[in-house]
């Protein structure tokens, strides 16, 4: 198959997963409804994976369709700065620190910067800065939840057939 | 130093962090005597935590229901698609706060009474 359709495919396959799995989270009870902004993060697995064993342009592609594709989908616009401002954040810490950290690291980092970045977005949509209050709160909430799901991501990723997603034509 | 090694490092620290934040903002913890309510940026309401009341907000068709019992204040329904702010703990303490994020609008705390009370 031609390569830059194969990567295509694959990167396509990865929106679909993260769609996927932004569904399967929105069907699930709310954990720690008392804080706004908490939440479990499942779609950023296919991120983490495609930063994992593609670079770090195909996980922004991802992480930006799957938010856009997301809200059209199912979300709903005043959620969308939120989100993609959040994603966006979460990927450049999470491509910076890649060469630092194993993934669980580099998750958690992400899921710190997310929360933050939507604090600081709220911040300026409510024109309150009463709104870090909430940051303990999403710090620590982000960096158990990042963790545990770059502990995931790293099973995802070593139990993946060898060269299922690559960026190069290894597979036959 | 081992990569895993220095991601447990990076999750105890993070919540060391968190708690440290915690901790410093939790001077704020006396109770309060009023919740002020804020929609789009703006003071919309003062609502004294003394007497126990309900309360309407209504902003092109975006509405939540704020009452006032026990000294707390807390949302209890909202049109909002989430209705997450009704899932909200009750806040009594200055420095709490409940957001409805859709609606923009947000309840603090303050522990100060208000002008008039003051003057009465």
């Amino acid at each position: 198959m031609n390569r830059s359709a194969r990567a295509l495919s694959v990167r396509a396959m990865l929106v679909a997963c993260a769609i996927l799995l932004g569904w399967v989270e929105r069907m699930l009870p709310p954990f720690l409804p008392m804080i706004p902004g908490a939440k479990l993060g499942l779609a950023n697995l296919a991120t983490l994976t495609t930063l994992a064993l593609m670079d770090a342009p195909s996980a922004l592609l991802v992480c930006v369709a799957r938010t856009l594709l997301g809200a059209f989908m199912f979300g709903s616009a005043s959620a969308l700065p939120y989100a993609l401002s959040g994603g966006v954040a979460a990927w450049a810490v999470m491509a910076l620190s890649r060469r630092m950290f194993n993934l669980p690291g580099i998750s958690l980092l992400g899921g710190v910067a997310h929360n933050i970045t939507q604090i600081a977005v709220a911040s300026l949509m409510f024109a309150n800065a009463g709104l870090w209050g909430y940051a303990p709160y999403l710090i620590a909430v982000g960096s158990v939840s990042g963790f545990l799901l770059g502990w995931a991501a790293n099973h995802i990723t070593r139990r993946l057939p060898s060269g299922l997603i690559s960026l190069n034509n290894k597979s036959k | 130093m081992k990569r895993s090694a220095r991601d447990i490092i990076l999750l105890i620290s993070m919540l060391a962090i968190a708690a440290g934040w915690y901790a410093l903002s939790r001077d704020t913890s006396a109770n309060a005597v009023g919740a002020i309510v804020w929609i789009d940026g703006f003071r919309s309401a003062r609502l004294s935590l003394e007497q126990a009341d309900e309360f309407t907000f209504e902003r092109g068709g975006d509405i939540n229901v704020v009452r006032i019992e026990n000294g707390t204040a807390r949302i209890v329904s909202a049109n909002c698609p989430g209705g997450d702010c009704t899932r909200q703990r009750a806040i009594s303490r200055a420095g709490e706060l409940i957001v409805c994020v859709p609606h923009k609008l947000m309840i603090t705390l303050e522990s100060v009474p208000a002008f008039d009370t003051v003057a009465r």
